[in-house]
Formats: C-alpha cells, structure tokens, sequence
C-alpha cells in the first residue's frame, strides 16, 4: 500500500470513520489486531481529553472526570485539532458549548469556558513595556485632553452572568464547589497578566465605557461621557484616579496625542 | 544541506525543562549538564513560558525537542511551523534540533502523536527529501527520534533498524537514540534490543533519551511516566559500550516528579557512563 493511501486509512481509523486499516498490519490473530490498533485510538482520545481537562479545570470541576471524559469525546470528534501545538486545541471549546446540545443549555459551562480560555490567553500574551505613572505625569496639562491610550496586549474582558470567578478559585483549590450563582445583570470582567502572573476583577460599566473610550478617542472625549455617571466638576478627578488605577495595575502599554476633528 | 558542517559537541547530562520545575531551577542551580525544551511549547507570543525560557536559557546550554515536524506525513511540510521553529532557534540558540522519525498527521489535522512509517523505499526517498529540506531552510543538521510503536505494517521490507540508519545515512541527518523506545519496541515486536544497537552507525548517534513506560496486556506503552527500569540502564550500558558517552538525558512528561527526584535517576546515568569509562581505561 502507498504511503498516503497507509495515512489515510490510519488517520481514518483513529478519527472513528470507516477505514480498512486494519488489514494493513501484522497480527497473530484477531484479538492481537485489534489491541494493538486500539493502543492508538485510546492514546489519540485520552491526550487530548486530557489537554482539554487541564485547559478547563473549573469545567471538569463541575461536570466531574466521567462527564468531562464523554463532553471531550464530542468535541474531539466535532473539533479535530488542525494545530501544531496542543496550545490551540480548546480554543473552540466556548464556541462548541454554546452551540452544541445539550450544553448549550447551560450559560455556565459557555461562560466558564470563556474565562478559563481568556486565563490562558493572558498568560503568554505578547510581553509589552508598561507606561508608569510617573511617565504619564512628565505629559503637559496642555496635552491631556489629546490623549489616547493604548493597553497591554494580555487583557481580556468579558462579561459574565454566573459567579465564574469563585468557581475557578474553588477549583484550583481543589475544594468541592458551591452550587453557582447567577446573577440578573451581566457583570463584567477584566483578566491581564502583571508581569507574569494573570490577575482578574470586575469593572463597573463607568470603567467599561472609560476602558473603551480611552483607547478609541481621546482623555477628553472620555470625559465628555463621564457625565453620564458624575457632575461636571467631579469628571476630572474621577477620570484622573480611573487611570491611576490603570498605571497601579500595570495596564496601560503606551499613549499618543490625538487632535481630535470632533 | 547549504553552509558549513560543525561536529556537535558532547553535552553530558540532561533533563528535559518542565513547567513545574522553572521556579525551583532559578532558585537552585541544580548541576545539569544542559536541558531539552519541548519546542511547540514556547510557541507563544511572550509571558510566562517565554520569561522562563530565557532566564533558564542564561545558565544553561538548551537543545530543542519537536513533536509537530511530521517528517514523514504525505502533507506539504508546514512552512509555518518551520517559520516558528527557525525563530525560536534564533532566540535560544540551541546546540541542537531533534524531533522524531514518524508523522503525525495528514490532510491539515495533527493527531498529536507519533505515528510509526512502513520501513519501505517510498518512506525512505520520501522522508529523505523532507529532511534535507527541513535542513536547509534550518542550514543545520536535525537528530531525528526512534519512536515506539505497537503495529508492524504488512508493507514494511526492511526492519527499524535497516530504515532510520538508510534515512541518517541518505539525509545526512543525526540520531536521538531513546533507549527506552527500543526497548518498548522490541518487547511489542518480538526482537532482540541489542540487535538493534549493533545496528546503527556510531557517527550518527548525537544524543539518548533515557525514560519509563508501562505495560498495558501484552503491550508496552511508552508513556514517560514512570522512572528508568533496571533492564533499560542495561540497555543504555550496552549502547554505552557501542556508541561510546553519547549526550544522555531523562525524558519525564507526565507523572513529574520533584526536581531532586529527576537528579538522583540522572546521577545514576551518569554512574553507568563512569563505569563505562573506567572499563575504557
């Protein structure tokens, strides 16, 4: 038999689809086939079943080893890695539980999948310098209204209905879990990594709208919608100890001066 | 292979670099000749993984370890992944390259495992090419990996042997000999393990790994959990006496022990190599 036809028929067996081959190795009998190709259908499941178990601890957690076990099943199958390295394997793993039955029922398994995917992705994010308070301060008063702040590329930010967070602690503690909380409004939620450990917290929506705004218009813009959360003569100082925060937790990458048109 | 050819050097002893051991390797120093990274690992834009590497890679001389290369796939090599391995090399500047003597995956998709060749002339011209082009675009000598394997294919003619020596030899590429594979191997195929050293040339073998397996029915997995087994340091003497101290490290992925664990099994390869020496002598 050729050499890629060989392949085919193996990467078809260890897939689950039909293939003939085991009619391409040598046995003493049945059963020796048999064990011998199964050697290698169980190592293909069982690694990336266990790649995927340590990329969503918190899943596993809740689900426990035997339903984890049949979930990865399922996405092995929907989801066969097309990655060099196992790093990118679970990266659909949100996707596939929001869409596929029957987890797409339930929000918290999405929503834990996002924050344990969006944990990893903060970790080995890009390294960029950070911008210090005391960099931001030598700028000219004349100048702050012009500018424009760019972030480190570590952060991630999502929103998210159930106590997610708390979960995630319990388990990586090894503690049994509590059942998990929804709450009626979606929290957000900012993950980044300071220098190389990852840290997470809630924003407000005040905090949402400045992180956005700061980075797509200018210091200035960002405070003409403070307004909507303080009076007019509070916004500076409000907006001035937001981006202390952000200098405190090692957030913000870079700045430029802006003229803004509008 | 394009530019000039330099004999690698002996290295001595070895551990392969694991996540659970970074902070306790900064701390410590331990005494390890050198340590084998997994390369895919540090395929990443920068953090934690990265930070370790270079501050590992100050103290110590690193060769790089790939599971991805799939030299033997029927796919076009991933220009890709070579693009990643290159840049990696160019940050750590490792004595050495390997990966294994297998394929890994077809039609874009990675199995993420080593899967075995038919040892027939098509794998060996077809596996040639490939690692003569890996070489190049490298412009450096790559070590490939004797991998287990459970199934003999019904179109191999020739034995493991015969094959991986016909590939280093045509491709003019080295070997990483893992003892601990033949060993596997030999037990799941029915042969004599020496036979196999006797087989290979000396002026190929760069580097051994030293591992654990299990065994699951009649079979032996080679699942690098466990430690060393008596009869495979009886096989690393006798490659000893074949190949001479060949660069030798514990290759440890799953069931990791503590670092001082690792140390004491790579002290006892190093007492095997002493003996060794001391019969040279």
């Amino acid at each position: 038999m050729k050499l890629k036809a060989l392949q085919q028929d193996f990467q078809a067996y260890l897939l689950g689809q039909s293939s003939d081959f085991s009619q391409a190795i040598v046995a003493s009998n049945h059963k020796d086939n048999q064990q011998r190709l199964a050697i290698y259908k169980n190592a293909y499941q069982i690694r990336l079943i266990e790649i995927l178990r340590k990329d969503y601890p918190t899943i596993n957690a809740i689900l426990g080893d035997k339903k984890f076990s049949q979930l990865g099943k399922k996405y092995l199958k929907a989801m066969p890695s097309h990655y060099y390295s196992v790093r990118y394997f679970g990266q659909d793993f949100a996707q596939f539980l929001a869409t596929t039955p029957p987890y797409q029922q339930h929000l918290l398994l999405h929503e834990t999948a996002e924050f344990e995917w969006a944990l990893g992705k903060a970790l080995d994010a890009k390294d960029a310098p950070i911008l210090t308070l005391q960099q931001l301060t030598q700028i000219s008063p004349d100048n702050w209204p012009k500018l424009q702040l760019k972030f480190h590329p570590s952060i991630q930010t999502l929103t998210l209905y159930h106590n997610v967070n708390q979960l995630w602690k319990a388990a990586q503690q090894d503690q049994e879990l509590q059942p998990p909380v929804k709450r009626a409004q979606a929290t957000p939620w900012l993950i980044w990594r300071k220098g190389i450990e990852i840290h997470f917290r809630s924003m407000t929506a005040m905090e949402v709208y400045s992180f956005h705004a700061i980075q797509s218009k200018t210091f200035s813009q960002m405070c003409e919608g403070l307004t909507q959360w303080y009076d007019e003569e509070q916004v500076p100082v409000k907006a001035i100890q937001l981006i202390q925060q952000w200098c405190q937790d090692l957030l913000i990458n870079d700045y430029q001066l802006i003229n803004a048109t509008c | 292979m394009n530019g000039v050819k330099h004999k690698l050097p002996y290295l001595g002893f070895g551990l392969g670099l694991r996540p659970k051991h970074y902070q306790r390797i900064l701390e410590t120093l331990p005494t390890v000749d050198w340590f084998e990274i997994l390369s895919e690992n540090y395929f990443v834009d920068g953090g934690k993984p990265l930070y370790y590497l270079d501050k590992i890679r100050h103290h110590y001389p690193m060769v790089m370890h790939g599971v991805s290369l799939s030299i033997g796939s029927t796919d076009p090599l991933n220009q890709s992944y070579l693009q990643q391995l290159k840049q990696l090399s160019q940050r750590i500047e490792p004595m050495w390259i390997s990966d294994h003597l297998c394929w890994t995956g077809i039609n874009q998709l990675n199995m993420h495992d080593l899967l075995p060749l038919p040892y027939t002339e098509e794998a060996i011209a077809h596996v040639v090419s490939r690692v003569q082009q890996v070489q190049d675009f490298l412009g450096r000598q790559i070590l490939l990996e004797n991998v287990s394997s459970y199934i003999t294919y019904q179109s191999s003619e020739l034995t493991e042997w015969e094959f991986l020596t016909e590939i280093a030899e045509r491709a003019d590429c080295l070997i990483l000999l893992d003892i601990n594979n033949i060993y596997v191997s030999s037990h799941n195929h029915h042969f004599n393990p020496e036979t196999y050293l006797q087989a290979l040339p000396k002026s190929r073998v760069q580097q051994f790994h030293l591992a654990g397996h299990s065994y699951h029915d009649d079979y032996i997995i080679d699942t690098h959990d466990a430690e060393v087994i008596e009869a495979v340091w009886r096989l690393y003497t006798k490659a000893l006496q074949q190949f001479g101290l060949v660069s030798t490290m514990i290759e440890r992925d799953d069931n990791i022990p503590e670092l001082t664990q690792l140390l004491l099994e790579l002290n006892q390869a190093k007492q095997f190599a002493e003996t060794y020496q001391h019969h040279e002598t």
